[in-house]
Order: C-alpha cells, then sequence, then structure tokens
C-alpha cells in the first residue's frame, strides 16, 4: 500500500474511463447505424499478486443473442421471398386491369360475344362484321401483350436472380475474410466485436438471398450452410453460379434434365471445384432466389398455362368441326389416317353415371408426358394415328383403360369393319354421346370457323392451330403469345357469315348460322380445360364456358395475389417485431449512453481529483524538510 | 459498478434505431390506409384491381359481362322491334290491297259490265304495283322478306311480273300458254271415239286440260293412264238401260273438281237437260251418248276451263322456284317444263331444293304405294308408266302420272331412307343425269330464317319470306287478275277468272291475318322480354354496386379515424423528440 499504489490505480480509473467514453461516443455516433451493436467496455478489478492494483478493461464486446439473431435471419430470409413473391403477383393482377374499367381479358372476350350478339341481329352489316373482326383483334392481341408481360417477368426473374447471384457471392467471399481476420484477433485477445458487426452484415444479405443455417465456431469463426446442408462457407468460401438466359419465352422451362433446360441453373462450386446443382439437389426454400425461382418456374409458368389454355379453347372452340357418331345410325368411318389432334369422345351411362372416354389421335409415340396434356388423363387414350387400322387401335386402347371400356359386339363400342367404328345395337340405349371431333382449316367448309391462327402475320404466314398433343412442340405450350386473328378474315369479312354447304350451295349473307354458332361456343358450351391450369381438381378438370374461364383465371392470379400480398405483409410484421426484439437488445438507446457518460464522467473526475490528492499529498511528503 | 454497464437480461431496452423504425413504420402504414380510404372515397369502390375482391372476383365479373351482354340483348330487342313494326305495316297494306283485289272482282259483274272488268283489272294492277314495291321495301340495307338473303329485293318488279322483260316472259304470256295446253284444239284436250257400242273419251294433255278422273255408272271403264300420258274411259251404250245415269268426273287445271251425269232415256226426242251438268240421252244409241257426252264436256270448257287454266297458270307461276310453263308446242304439250331463261323469276332469294319422295324407275314398284300430290324423280332406264321420262319429275295424279321436266342446275332431295340418314341433295345435269352433290344443308323455316340474340340462349326467330303462302297468293290473286285476258265484247273468260279470284283472294286474305298474328306474338312476347331485360339491368347494376362498392358512411368514419390517429402520432412523436437526455444535461 502506498501512494503510488494509488496514484496508479487512479490512472488506471482515468484510462479505463477514457476508453469507455470512447466506446460510449462510438455507440452514440452509430445509434442509428444499421448492423451496429452496442458496445460494451468490460471492466475488472486489476490484480497484482493476491492485492488490488486498480481497473483494467478487457477487450470490448458485444451484447448479442446468437439464436436471437439466427431466427432473425429465418424470418428475413421469409419476408424476402414473399416480398418477391407479392411485388411479382401484383404486377399479374394489375395485368388485368382494374375492376371498374372492364379492360381485363374477360372483359375483352365478353366484349366479342355483344358484338358476335348483334351480328346475329345484323349479319348482312358490313360495320357490325368489322367490329367483330376488331373484337376478336383485340382478344387476340391482349393474349399476346399478357403473354410478353409474363414472360417479361420471368425474364426479370431470371435476370434478378443472376444479379442477386453476385451479391451474395461478394458476402460469402467477406465473410471468409472476416472469418479469418475475427479468429487471427481473437487467438490474440483483441477485441471481435466490431468485425463479428460486420460478418452479421454480410450474413444479413445472404440471409436475405437463400435460407442459411450458421454454426459458431471455438474459435470465433461461422460456417455457414445452405439449409439444404450444403456449406456455403467454411474455412473457404464456396462460389453460387448462375447460368441465366438473356431472354425467357413461354417454351423455355426448368428441368433437372440439362439437356432441355430452357432456364438457368444455381450451382454451388466448392472451394475444391465440386459443381452441385443446388435446384436439382436442394433448392433454396427461403429468400430472396427461392422467391425468384418460384415465379420463374411455378408461379409464372401456371399464368401462362392458363393464358395458354384461353387461347387454345378460343381457338379450338371455334374451329371445331363435330361429326355426330349417333346422328348417322351409331357408325362412323375415321378418316385415313386421322389428322393430328383428331378426337374421338365416347360418353357411355355405366354404374356410377354417365363416363366420357377420350381417344386423341397423335402422331408421335406416346408417352407419360402426354397426359399432362390432356383434361382427363384418366378416361384418356392416345391412338397412333398412323396405326394400320386406326379405329381398332382406339378400341383396343379404350378396352385397356382401367375401368375398361365395354368393347366387342357386346360393348358400347366395336369395329366390325377396319377403319369404321360402331356402337353395337344392344348397348346404344347406355350412349349418351359419341362425337368426331377435327379442327376446320378453311373459312367455308361448315359453320364453325378458324377464326385464330397460330403465328404472328407480321412473322412469316400463320399456321393452323394443331391440337397434337403427341407432338415434341407442344402447340398450346406458348400458343397465347402466338394467336393471332386469321387474316383470310380480315380480307373478307362476310366470311364471319357466308360458308359452303356440302352440295355446293353458299348460305345467303342474312343466315346466322355461323354467328350463332360462334356465339354459342363462345358463352354456352361448357368444355373441359386442362389439368395445368390448376383451376380444377387433381381428378376432375375444371368444367366451364370460355367465359366461365377466362373469368376464374382472373380471380385466380388476382386471389394469389392478394394472398401474396397479405402473408408478405403479415410476416413483414412478424420480421419487424422481431428486429426490434434484436436491436432492443442489442441496439444502442442513446439515452442510456448519456447517463453512462455521465458516470463516466463523473468517474473520470473522481480519479483525477484522486491523482491530485496523491500529488498533494506527495508535495507535503516532498515538503518535509 | 461496472455490471451496470451491462444491461440485464430480464430488462426490456429499447434501442433508439428500432423506436425510430418503429415510429416510421406506424405513421407509413397509417398514411397507406388514408391514401387507400382516399381512393375509395374518390373511386366508389372497394378495390382496384380484381385481387382486392378476391373470391367475390368472379362474381363482379359475371355481374358486369352479364350486364354488358344485357345491353346487347336490349340493342338486339330494339332492332327486332323495329323490323317487325315494318313487316307488319307492309303486311297490313297486303291484306288491304287484297281486300280491293276481292272487291275489285266482283265489279266485273256490275251492269255495265265492260266498264265494271276495266275497273276490276285496274285495281289488280294497282294492287300489284303496291304489293310488289312494300314487299321490296329495306330497312337499313336489310330487305325484310327476303327472308336469310336480306341483300336481295325479294321480288320482281311489276311490269317484269306481268309482262315480262329481257327475252323472259311474264305472268300474261304463262297464262296464255297454259291457256292454250288447256284447250288443246279447243276441246280441253279430250276427244271421243266410238267402237262398236262403246264410247272412247281420251284425254291426250297429260297435265293439261280436262283430265278424266272417275266414271261410274253401268257398262262404263276406267279411267285408265297410258305410257303417253294419255288416259283413257269407256262407256258401253249397249249395256246402260233406261233411266241409268252414268257420272263422269274431270280435273280442271287448277286442280278443281267437276263431273257430267248423263243420263239414259227411252224419250224422243230427248227431255231438256234438267241442270247444267246433267244431259239425257237416248239409251242404246252410241251417237247419241257420243254427241251427248261431247255437248256436255264443251259446256264444261266455256263455262269453267277458261278460269281454271288461268288459276293454273298463276299456280306454275308463282308456287315453284322456277316458273313451270308448258312444253312448246303448247296446243300439244303434255308435261310441265323448267327454264328459267325464258320466264321470270318472281321471288329472286335462293329457294330450297324441292322435295321429292325418292328416286325410283319403276312405278308399278313402289313402296308405299304413290299417293296423289307425291313427287319422285324418274330414274334412267324408267319402265312401266314411266318409260321414256328418264330424268324427269314424275307427280301422282291419282290415276297416272304428270311429268315435269328439269333444267340443268335443278336439285331436289329425296326423303331419306330412314330417319338415322342424312339427307342429300341431287343435282339434275346435261343427259338427263341427277348427280348427288352432297348432304342437304339445314332447311328453315321462313321464321326462323332471320333470328335475333335476345337472351342467353334464346334466339327470337322473325324472319318472313314473300313467298310464304299468305303473302305469295295475296299477289297471285292481284295479279292473276290483272293478267287476265280482256275482251269486252266477251265478259265470259274475265269474268270466270274474276269469279276464282275472289275466292281465292279471301283465302289469301285469311292466311295474311295468320302471319300477322304470329308475328304479333312474336312482337308481344319480344317486347315483354326488353322490358324484363330493362328491369334486370337495374337489379344488376344495385348488385355490382353491393359487391364492389364501398359503404360512403363507413368510409367517412373510417377516414375520419384515420386522421385523427394520424395527427395524435404526429403530435405524440414530436414531444417524445423533444424528450431525451441530451437536451437535458
Amino acid at each position: 500500500m502506498s501512494l503510488l499504489g494509488a496514484l496508479n490505480s487512479a490512472v488506471s480509473g482515468l484510462r479505463v474511463n477514457q476508453l469507455g467514453v470512447d466506446v460510449v461516443s462510438r455507440n452514440i455516433a452509430n445509434a442509428g447505424t444499421d448492423g451496429y451493436t452496442r458496445k460494451i467496455s468490460p471492466r475488472e478489478n486489476m490484480m497484482v499478486g493476491p492485492n488490488g492494483a486498480g481497473v483494467r478493461t478487457t477487450a470490448t464486446i458485444r451484447d448479442v443473442n446468437f439464436h436471437l439473431q439466427e431466427r432473425l435471419r429465418a424470418e428475413q430470409s421469409r419476408s424476402a421471398r414473399l416480398d418477391v413473391s407479392a411485388d411479382y403477383m401484383s404486377q399479374i393482377d394489375q395485368m388485368f386491369g382494374s375492376a371498374d374499367s372492364e379492360g381485363g381479358i374477360s372483359y375483352t372476350i365478353n366484349d366479342l360475344a355483344v358484338t358476335l350478339g348483334s351480328m346475329v341481329d345484323n349479319p348482312e352489316n358490313a360495320g357490325v362484321r368489322g367490329a367483330v373482326m376488331a373484337r376478336a383483334d383485340a382478344v387476340a392481341r391482349q393474349l399476346n401483350q399478357m403473354t410478353t408481360t409474363i414472360q417479361g417477368l420471368r425474364t426479370r426473374a431470371e435476370q434478378s436472380i443472376a444479379a442477386t447471384i453476385d451479391d451474395v457471392n461478394s458476402a460469402l467471399k467477406s465473410i471468409e475474410a472476416l472469418n479469418r481476420e475475427i479468429a487471427n484477433r481473437a487467438t490474440g485477445g483483441h477485441t471481435t466485436a466490431d468485425l463479428e458487426d460486420r460478418r452479421d452484415l454480410h450474413l444479413k444479405t445472404v440471409a436475405e438471398n437463400l435460407d442459411v443455417r450458421t454454426i459458431l465456431r471455438p474459435d470465433g469463426s461461422m460456417t455457414v450452410f445452405t439449409s439444404g446442408g450444403y456449406t456455403l462457407v467454411s474455412d473457404r468460401a464456396s462460389r453460387l453460379e448462375f447460368d441465366g438466359q438473356h431472354l425467357i419465352g413461354a417454351d423455355q422451362l426448368y428441368s433437372t434434365d440439362a439437356e432441355s433446360r430452357g432456364v438457368g441453373t444455381l450451382v454451388l462450386v466448392s472451394p475444391g471445384g465440386t459443381r452441385a446443382d443446388l435446384l436439382k439437389g436442394a433448392p433454396p426454400r427461403e429468400g430472396k432466389i427461392a422467391g425468384l425461382i418460384e415465379m420463374r418456374d411455378e408461379v409464372l409458368v401456371q399464368a401462362q398455362n392458363q393464358l395458354d389454355e384461353l387461347a387454345h379453347a378460343l381457338t379450338v372452340a371455334l374451329s371445331d368441326k363435330v361429326t355426330d357418331v349417333t346422328g348417322t345410325d351409331y357408325t362412323h368411318t375415321l378418316p385415313t389416317p386421322p389428322t393430328a389432334g383428331d378426337r374421338f369422345a365416347l360418353t357411355y351411362l355405366t354404374a356410377a353415371g354417365p363416363r366420357t372416354v377420350t381417344a386423341y389421335f397423335v402422331t408421335a409415340p406416346i408417352t407419360d408426358s402426354m397426359k399432362d396434356r390432356v383434361p382427363d388423363p384418366d378416361n384418356t387414350v392416345f391412338v397412333d394415328r398412323n396405326a394400320a387400322d386406326p379405329a381398332a387401335a382406339m378400341i383396343t386402347a379404350m378396352g385397356n383403360l382401367s375401368p375398361a371400356v365395354p368393347t366387342g359386339g357386346t360393348g358400347v363400342i366395336h369395329s366390325a369393319v377396319p377403319g369404321e367404328v360402331t356402337m353395337p345395337a344392344g348397348s346404344r340405349n347406355l350412349i349418351r354421346s359419341a362425337t368426331y371431333h377435327t379442327l376446320s382449316t378453311s373459312t367455308s367448309d361448315g359453320p364453325q370457323l378458324n377464326v385464330f391462327k397460330d403465328g404472328s402475320p407480321l412473322v412469316g404466314t400463320p399456321k393452323d392451330y394443331t391440337t397434337d398433343v403427341g407432338d415434341d412442340t407442344w402447340a398450346r405450350r406458348g400458343y397465347a403469345g402466338r394467336i393471332s386473328l386469321n387474316t383470310e378474315l380480315q380480307s373478307d369479312n362476310l366470311k364471319l357469315v357466308t360458308y359452303t354447304h356440302d352440295d355446293g350451295s353458299t348460305t345467303p349473307l342474312g343466315d346466322i348460322t355461323r354467328p350463332a354458332l360462334i356465339l354459342e361456343r363462345l358463352t354456352e358450351t361448357t368444355f373441359n380445360f386442362s389439368k395445368d391450369t390448376a383451376l380444377g381438381g387433381q381428378g376432375s378438370p375444371y368444367k366451364g364456358t370460355i367465359l366461365d374461364m377466362a373469368r376464374a383465371m382472373t380471380t385466380s392470379q388476382g386471389l394469389q395475389a392478394t394472398n401474396a400480398k397479405d402473408m408478405a405483409e403479415d410476416q413483414g410484421v412478424r420480421t419487424q417485431l422481431l428486429n426490434e426484439r434484436v436491436l432492443g437488445q442489442s441496439g444502442v438507446n442513446v439515452d442510456d449512453e448519456m447517463a453512462q457518460l455521465i458516470m463516466l464522467q463523473s468517474s473520470y473526475s473522481a480519479c483525477a481529483k484522486v491523482v491530485r490528492s496523491v500529488e498533494a499529498m506527495f508535495d507535503v511528503l516532498l515538503s518535509i524538510k | 459498478m461496472s455490471s451496470s454497464f451491462l444491461t440485464p437480461g430480464n430488462f426490456q431496452n429499447v434501442s433508439t434505431q428500432g423506436q425510430n423504425l418503429r415510429v416510421r413504420e406506424d405513421m407509413m402504414r397509417l398514411r397507406q390506409q388514408a391514401t387507400n380510404a382516399q381512393i375509395q372515397l374518390s373511386s366508389g369502390y372497394k378495390f382496384e384491381t380484381h385481387g382486392g375482391l378476391k373470391a367475390q372476383a368472379t362474381v363482379a365479373q359475371e355481374l358486369r359481362h352479364k350486364m354488358n351482354r344485357v345491353d346487347g340483348y336490349y340493342q338486339s330487342i330494339k332492332t327486332v322491334e323495329l323490323r317487325l313494326q315494318g313487316v307488319q305495316q307492309a303486311m297490313n297494306t297486303v291484306r288491304d290491297s287484297v281486300t280491293d283485289v276481292r272487291e275489285g272482282a266482283v265489279d266485273a259483274f256490275a251492269p255495265g259490265t265492260a266498264d265494271g272488268m276495266q275497273s276490276s283489272r285496274v285495281r289488280a294492277r294497282s294492287a300489284v304495283g303496291g304489293i310488289v314495291s312494300l314487299l321490296n321495301t329495306s330497312q337499313s340495307n336489310r330487305h325484310l322478306f327476303s327472308g336469310a338473303e336480306v341483300s336481295t329485293a325479294p321480288v320482281a318488279g311489276p311490269d317484269a311480273l306481268l309482262d315480262g322483260e329481257g327475252g323472259r316472259i311474264g305472268l300474261k304470256a304463262v297464262m296464255e300458254r297454259r291457256l292454250a295446253a288447256d284447250m288443246g284444239t279447243g276441246d280441253g284436250r279430250l276427244s271421243t271415239g266410238v267402237g262398236g257400242t262403246v264410247v272412247t273419251l281420251t284425254h291426250d294433255g297429260g297435265a293439261f286440260g280436262m283430265r278424266p278422273t272417275s266414271i261410274s255408272g253401268p257398262g262404263t271403264g276406267g279411267p285408265t293412264a297410258a305410257t303417253d300420258v294419255s288416259t283413257t274411259a269407256t262407256i258401253d251404250a249397249g249395256v246402260v238401260a233406261d233411266g241409268d245415269t252414268v257420272t263422269l268426273g274431270f280435273e280442271m287445271p287448277d286442280g278443281t273438281a267437276v263431273s257430267i251425269a248423263l243420263i239414259a232415256t227411252t224419250t224422243i226426242p230427248l227431255p231438256d237437260s234438267p241442270g247444267k251438268d246433267i244431259q239425257y240421252f237416248e239409251a242404246g244409241n252410241v251417237a247419241s251418248l257420243e254427241t251427248v257426252l261431247n255437248n256436255a264436256v264443251s259446256t264444261v270448257i266455256d263455262r269453267e276451263m277458261t278460269g281454271a287454266s288461268a288459276i293454273a297458270a298463276g299456280n306454275d307461276f308463282f308456287d315453284h322456284s322456277v316458273a313451270r310453263i308448258p312444253d312448246d308446242p303448247a296446243a300439244s304439250a303434255t308435261r310441265l317444263v323448267m327454264n328459267s331463261s325464258s320466264v321470270i323469276d318472281w321471288f329472286t332469294p335462293e329457294s330450297p331444293p324441292i322435295q321429292v319422295k325418292e328416286i325410283a324407275a319403276d312405278p308399278g314398284a313402289l313402296v308405299p304405294a304413290p299417293v296423289r300430290g307425291e313427287t319422285y324423280i324418274v330414274d334412267a332406264a324408267a319402265v312401266g308408266l314411266w318409260a321414256g321420262h328418264d330424268g324427269q319429275l314424275a307427280t301422282f295424279n291419282g290415276v297416272g302420272w304428270t311429268f315435269t321436266e328439269p333444267e340443268v342446275g335443278t336439285r331436289a332431295m329425296p326423303e331419306p331412307a330412314t330417319a338415322a340418314d342424312t339427307q342429300r341433295v341431287f343435282t339434275f345435269q346435261a343427259g338427263n343425269i341427277w348427280t348427288d352433290t352432297g348432304a342437304a344443308p339445314p332447311q328453315t323455316s321462313a321464321r326462323d330464317s332471320v333470328q335475333g340474340k335476345v337472351d342467353d340462349g334464346l334466339l327470337v326467330s322473325h324472319g318472313v319470306r314473300a313467298d310464304e303462302p299468305g303473302i305469295r297468293d295475296s299477289l297471285k290473286a292481284a295479279a292473276v287478275l290483272a293478267a287476265a285476258g280482256y275482251d269486252p265484247n266477251d265478259a265470259d273468260p274475265f269474268q270466270q277468272v274474276a269469279k276464282k279470284i275472289s275466292v281465292k283472294a279471301y283465302l289469301a286474305h285469311g292466311d295474311a291475318v295468320a302471319i300477322q298474328a304470329e308475328l304479333g306474338v312474336i312482337e308481344e312476347r319480344t317486347r315483354s322480354l326488353g322490358e324484363r331485360h330493362l328491369e334486370f339491368r337495374t337489379l344488376l347494376n344495385r348488385q355490382i354496386v353491393g359487391v364492389e362498392g364501398v359503404d360512403q358512411f363507413e368510409l367517412a368514419a373510417r377516414l375520419q379515424e384515420l386522421m385523427t390517429r394520424l395527427q395524435a402520432s404526429f403530435a405524440i412523436v414530436t414531444r417524445l423528440q423533444n424528450m431525451n437526455l441530451a437536451s437535458h444535461l
């Protein structure tokens, strides 16, 4: 015990308080800095041997709850995904126009129906016919434009993924560097608090884009995994790669098969150079990238499917040439060969009620993927149209369905003569309908009319739309983007009304058969819509008129948008609350710091006073003569 | 002391940044809500996009679609009403004209017949002009009486109709030709002959003149048809005893029946005939029978056949899509022919194919047996009574067959063999061949030829065609009277026509009223549907507001509350801002 000891203690107090003020001032200065956590400079009694020798500080630390932070990162991941989804979906919702301005696709189709109605009244009026053409053109153009919007959104998603990948990679690289630095400093007993803040910031960047898990190692360094278990940063950082496309069209889809994949995929390259396809192995579930991928590969694809189905149904409905087999003595001779995409539909009564079985005549070998292309795959058979006897092949296929269609002389369908199908007389009371459908490709061969064609007249010659589901390039895919008004009608809109009968006579100008048929098919005939529109259930396709379908599509997309928005908002509140909690624990409160400052200040002056007292005491001591 | 620098875990700290963020967040949310409320106030709708309406988006769209459609239907109804009004007015005038023709026909029998007949003719002629011009009325470029062929004026002009035009003959010439055909050599195509005690009455005119249809009484035979289209009846004078009656039935060219009765008597000289169609002849005297028969026939010709021939010519001209005229030369013609290049086509729109029973070659093998009035197509290599008539249309007349020769391009539809078969159309080609030219187009009635879309799934048929019986017969009556041969010195032929026309005009008037009544029902139904649409539209509008519209009172209250909350928040933020330790140091 000596004056020198007191002096030392006082001086240590001065030094510690100076350091304290430094920390407080940094805290105050960074009170509003994102990612800054409140720093604490812990102090302890300095011991020399068994005796106290003043005060000393240990390395500055921060007060952070690691698990809370981990949870916050997970919430931020989810928020980021839902924000993306809400953002994209709201754009789709807006694509259908505002509810009261009546500009959506369902209104355009309805307008076409209304104009067709007045064409039924006035088929001779060229003005009305012109209006029908204009409306039909508007429908085609709107479908084109909506496709452009949807594919534009997909392209944007693809580009956003590419941009995001760079952020993630640089963040991972920084985490790797910071890990090393932290480990080094921690070994030296230096403070790592600010470096950890920095690392948390980078980690936040990664978490916003991908859902990650972290493990803190004893040396202070951190290991980062994807939630799927791939290591992003261990000793060294892995690198994400994305082979994005510049422009995405409706036919470019994700596939696990690299050959047929039309869009980019996410590859993780480990420091050792091993490559892993994340989308194939363990796709991200949360984070912006997950949201973007969900948009690109699911939500927007489904929206496009609905549009395509609508365009498909419009085209098929108006140009479907139906032969009622029951009207021709229950016997029909198939064309040789049937056109690709022709259908034979048979509805007969079973114990469980009426059952409709459809046979599609296709060119390509029969594969399972074709089942996804028809409304009711369980009751559908595919028949090679080039088979030696397509009628017999069809009946065999129907007999192989489960449950089997009764075939043969005592069944509901039979082929006694090659190429001919017939419903045996004994079972005709069970037949509800039997129809053969083919798409008309002429503007004059009957009341149906091929109003729409496949392809823009600005780029080459539009083709006849084909319903062939067995083709490698399925015509329905992206059809909404290619649908256009038949140019034959544009050059002569009289064809909207007149056509040639089988016997060669032409219908008179005032004949309403064709306008009335088109109108009926558009507004009153019920169709089955393909399963991939997700409007119906798994086992039962969505049934309705074309207008119903257009309305259901608008509602379904709108509803998805609202749900996405609601979910994003809810999640936003959750994330915010957790963020407040985290900030409350490790953030800076200026008032608190000010109070600390007062204490430090008084402590400092007290220490200074001690120094002065010691000095005075020394003076007294030295002045003893 | 140092431990107080660490925040204890159970102490809920508030970080400055967190507080700041919270205040900003809350204020932004309030602002957003206020902005939404403001937008709702100005638009009157709850949401801007379909998404906002959630599941009700379908309902909202459906209601709006329905409203648009109802608007369209209402327009259609207005169009239909306008058309029907036009048609009804025209029909009123057609009825007035045909009444006028009927009254005019009576004039022909008035004292001072020459003037009366003249007046009949003039009134009929002006009725033709009036009816034709009404039938050719067009309303906004649509001819109301053309059925579906709205761009074609349905009826030929009155002058062309009566007098012909451009080398094609009109009704007058057709009537003259028909009269010549019916007269033959002045004997109504009948001739008599005697063989032993038997008198033979032979008709060689096929479709023309007075055709014997029945004979009854002792010693009678026939009538029998022969391949050369002649029909023969016989009376054996040796069998007819005193007091016996032989009755002969004839069919006039217009299808009306006339019968004469010949009574055998032994009273000489023969008594005066008790009625105009009853004559006495000397029993057992074949020469007397022949003479009396000839007399009876000439009386009928003078009294009846001229008028009947005119009516028949009117039917030939008006009742078919292509007028049928007697073959050339008319006096010896045995069949009608179609020749559209030589006769005016009074009804211009394309007519449906001719309905025929079937195509056959042997009239003796027809199953079921032919019924009077049924028409067949005579197939190649025909036999029996059809021999030599390949390709012609044969119509059964009860005894034999009358033939009509089609022209190249004539279309006919045989009845399908079974109900399940599709009806086919056959077209007549050069070389007397009928070729199958495809499935028959759907046949529509005159009403169905024009339809208006007035409701979901509801088409209202409101077409009218000038060749509907009620309208056609009105025009026919007027035209036949206007075209009838007129000789001031011989009133009889004209009066015969006038008499028949007065009946026909009466019938036509009735048919025209029937059409009007039918259209009236359609008019009334359409009108009430229109009223329902208007009411429905109001209802729809209210429903749309119910689904999409915002409650103004609720909105005003909400807006008020939001503004209060926002103001309170501002006040608190300002006070919080002033409240910090720094300002007290």
